[in-house]
């Protein structure tokens, strides 16, 4: 026996209009409890998003760090991280890398264009700890190391004056330094400019005269980058003033789109000139700044994890809120359903009209949530120097997607519970 | 003005009454209170994983900081931990501050009284051999027979050399776990040889496993008597003093043995009042800054993501107690007209909404009860404090005052007339 009659088939365009007027309807009618179950959204998503934005930011400062030392350059070293602290007693048995070995590499090698050396010095050396001094002023921060002639061009270093040193001050061990920006200020002071060129700086007592000043560097740690407080001097005059310390880095610069075979002959060419047998395992590293980019990634991405997790927790606790408000609304209307049930709406249109109110209180939280998150960022932006208010456009995605997923998770169960209803029982339903 | 005071006169606010109306309007409905719990409850949670996690980094590091010095051990040295000091700072030190000499030992140990004991110690990165097989990057430790007294050494087989063997320069040595494994595979090590720079060492004690700080092992020591070490390669510029009281019973005792080294040290340095100390004492407490440091930088980035997560609960529950004020208004506009005061019906709502929030407090510290059960049972070494769990649950019921507030605020000002006339 049939009960109710055959309902005519409503476009589904049309049916969503009349949901959406609806749920507009009804948020209207209780505007303090919308708004409140908007805000706890709200507080999930700026939450979410700015830890996205701060992560995204460090993440990014970090690799612009590493690309800063030139995307096409492959970097050999004796070690394979840490260059004070060997990672394992094989390698604190291994021979650092000869400085001359770069040039042979270019020229033996095809995909090598070009080939520089650094050579690194301890902030303290024999019991010294190091500073950098003009007139009064000092710097213990200063990062000292040698470098080969073709360093500054290797690595694209900008000059914001004068120039590199040339490869015969470098033969000559001659007393002249490339100092960073921060030193730069630091010792002649901020508006020192070109004024620092020709000026001397006092290391361990001995004169260096300042031939270059580097521009200031774009990546960083948390806006820090200790290349801009570096003291560069020519190789062999680190080599005869810091005889102890040989640890050297060879910059090897690829030919355009040579990097992977770039790599491959250099381990050859190295393991020739280690006197490596067939069957010894390399003892020196090669990287590029891409692969350190990647154990950077590999290593953050756990933390990163965790943090956002963290961060979801609210987002979570927005979202049940947005389930209380429904079921709240399904019990508040279940006389309205039963009406409307008897009047020949379907299941599907009560389950589609208290989703489609649930998702889009969700999605105008999300929707506020994001701009007070681009709000934030902003005024980070004037705190933090090197923050770059970047909220990317997959967390943008990612916020209102989530918002839309915690609508449609919170609202299906009391838009089940309101479309399994009883119409004759919901009728008969006193208000509560 | 007259009809409002009268009407606060004869109900007066019973906090019992409050709780038991508050609880039951939880009762009447479960559904709502039990969501809106289940948001403190998350909240609560997260705020207390994070204490405990971070408490438990903390435990973790001062145990092995425990087992590298001595948790009770101090440290007096030419220069103690440089890498907590500026590089300028440093400098001056090294410059300044004179070495520290077997006689400078001799002196403190004269003075000591029963105060402190003192044990001095150098290392340096050597070769290790036994037969034919060779262990490079030991850590190779010259040490005074007192240290055993100091630190806990953790000798599982053997035992450590006596006073008379490092006066008599014997030539003993005792092993950490990876140069047993590396150098006597298959035999036991005890009063077997191992050659260091050319000379044999009797072995005559073994360290069990101790595992990493600071990522150096602890299992790569081989130590042997300050003299022996003194023929092998010679006086070393400056020594290590390491220190404790020897009983623990007072609880003054560390605090009594460092002023004690403290003072010998600068009478034997003879320095005026005044002057600063030209050596470094690194205290248990000092060593254990650094990580310290690192769990309270981790905690102010967890902190404020998990409030967050606190104030969004709060707004849930908040819209909870909004709900039910808008549903009982005609309620609570009878019982205002039959003589409730206002301040009975701000406690009742307030009740209500803490009774919430508590509970979901509660709910949210079983879990975290639960999972760090699990994580111990899985080899984790966490700890669910009792402030822990106080602070989580006045943290619970804060939020649900805070919640309950604009509410309730709310239901006093309902109108007696106009709320009989709703519907």
């Amino acid at each position: 026996m049939k009960t109710r009659t055959p309902v005519p088939h409503v476009h589904w365009r049309d049916s969503v209009g009349s949901s959406l007027l609806l749920a507009a309807e009804s948020m209207r009618a209780n505007p303090g409890r919308a708004a409140l179950a908007v805000i706890g959204i709200v507080i999930g998503i700026v939450t979410v998003s700015l830890v996205a934005t701060v992560l995204v930011n460090v993440r990014n400062q970090v690799a612009l760090l590493f690309r800063e030392l030139g995307t096409d350059n492959v970097f050999a070293f004796h070690l394979s991280g840490d260059p004070y602290s060997p990672a394992s007693d094989e390698e604190a048995r291994r021979q650092p890398l000869d400085r001359r070995f770069g040039d042979v590499i270019a020229r033996e090698s095809d995909a090598v264009e070009g080939a520089a050396a650094q050579i690194l010095i301890p902030s303290v050396v024999n019991g010294r700890a190091l500073s950098a001094r003009a007139g009064s002023a000092v710097s213990d921060t200063v990062l000292v190391e040698g470098a080969s002639a073709s360093f500054f061009d290797i690595v694209g270093a900008e000059f914001a004056h004068g120039r590199p040193f040339t490869d015969l001050e470098d033969r000559a061990a001659a007393r002249v330094a490339v100092v960073g920006s921060s030193l730069s200020s630091a010792l002649f002071g901020s508006g020192a400019g070109e004024a620092a060129l020709g000026r001397e700086v006092y290391l361990l007592g001995e004169p260096y005269s300042v031939v270059g000043v580097l521009a200031q560097r774009r990546g960083g740690f948390f806006g820090e980058n200790r290349q801009d407080s570096v003291m560069a001097i020519p190789a062999a005059t680190a080599r005869r003033r810091f005889p102890d310390s040989d640890a050297t880095v060879l910059y090897l610069r690829a030919a355009a789109g040579r990097l992977q075979s770039a790599q491959t002959e250099i381990e050859t060419v190295l393991r020739r000139l280690r006197r490596l047998g067939p069957d010894e395992p390399n003892d020196f590293n090669l990287s590029t700044s891409e692969q350190i980019i990647g154990t950077f990634d590999r290593v953050g991405a756990g933390i990163a994890l965790a943090t956002i997790g963290l961060a979801a927790v609210s987002l979570l606790i927005g979202g049940i809120g947005i389930a209380n408000v429904m079921i709240i609304a399904v019990t508040e209307r279940t006389r309205e359903i039963g009406l409307r049930m008897s009047l020949g709406a379907r299941r599907q249109d009560v389950l589609r009209q208290f989703l489609i109110e649930s998702v889009l209180l969700s999605l105008l939280g999300g929707a506020c949530g994001l701009a007070v998150a681009a709000l934030l960022t902003a005024l980070l932006t004037l705190v933090l120097p090197g923050f770059r208010p970047v909220l990317p456009l997959w967390a943008v995605a990612f916020g209102l997607g989530s918002s839309c997923l915690t609508g449609i998770l919170a609202g299906y169960l009391p838009a089940r519970q309101a479309a399994g209803m009883d119409p004759v029982e919901a009728l008969r339903h006193e208000a509560a | 003005m007259v009809t409002d005071r009268r009407a606060l006169r004869p109900g007066r606010v019973s906090l019992i009454e409050a709780a038991r109306e508050g609880v039951g309007a939880v009762k009447t409905h479960p559904v709502r209170a039990l969501l809106a719990g289940l948001a403190i409850a998350a909240a609560v949670a997260t705020i207390a994983i994070v204490v405990v996690a971070l408490d438990g980094i903390s435990r973790f590091a001062r145990t092995n900081a425990a087992r590298a010095f001595g948790s009770e051990t101090f440290v007096l040295a030419k220069v103690a931990a440089p890498g907590q000091i500026s590089r300028r700072e440093l400098e001056r030190r090294l410059e300044r501050n004179p070495n520290i000499r077997r006689a400078d030992l001799r002196f403190l140990d004269r003075w000591a009284g029963d105060r402190v004991i003192y044990g001095a110690t150098v290392n340096r990165r050597v070769e290790v051999a036994a037969g034919s097989r060779r262990y490079d990057g030991a850590s190779l430790i010259g040490a005074s027979a007192e240290l055993a007294g100091i630190r806990d050494l953790a000798i599982e087989r053997g035992r450590f050399f006596t006073r008379q063997e490092e006066i008599q320069a014997r030539q003993v040595a005792v092993l950490g776990a990876i140069l047993v494994e590396e150098l006597f595979p298959a035999v036991d090590p005890l009063g077997r040889t191992v050659r260091i720079a050319g000379r044999g060492f009797e072995v005559i004690g073994l360290q069990e496993r101790q595992g990493n700080v600071a990522g150096s092992s602890l299992d790569r020591n081989v130590w042997i008597p300050l003299p022996a070490y003194e023929r092998a390669f010679g006086a070393p510029e400056t020594l290590q003093i390491q220190a404790r009281a020897p009983r623990l019973d007072q609880p003054a005792a560390t605090g009594e043995a460092e002023g004690r080294a403290r003072t010998s040290m600068r009478a034997r340095h003879q320095l005026g009042p005044g002057e600063e100390d030209d050596f470094d004492i690194l205290s248990p407490d000092a060593a254990r800054g650094f990580v310290q440091s690192l769990s309270e930088r981790i905690g102010v980035a967890a902190a404020p993501i998990s409030v967050m997560a606190l104030l969004a609960a709060i707004v849930v529950v908040a819209n909870t107690i909004l709900v039910s004020v808008t549903q009982r208004t005609r309620e609570i506009g009878v019982r205002r007209a039959v003589g409730a005061s206002r301040a009975q019906i701000l406690s009742e709502i307030l009740a209500e909404s803490v009774a919430i929030a508590f509970l979901g407090g509660l709910g949210g510290v079983l879990v975290v009860y639960t999972l760090v059960g699990i994580a111990n049972r899985a080899g984790l070494d966490l700890q669910l404090g009792f402030s822990t769990v106080a602070w989580s649950l006045l943290a619970a019921c804060a939020s649900g005052l805070l919640a309950g507030w604009f509410p309730a605020r709310r239901a006093t000002r309902i109108v007696v007339v106009d709320a009989l006339r709703a519907e």
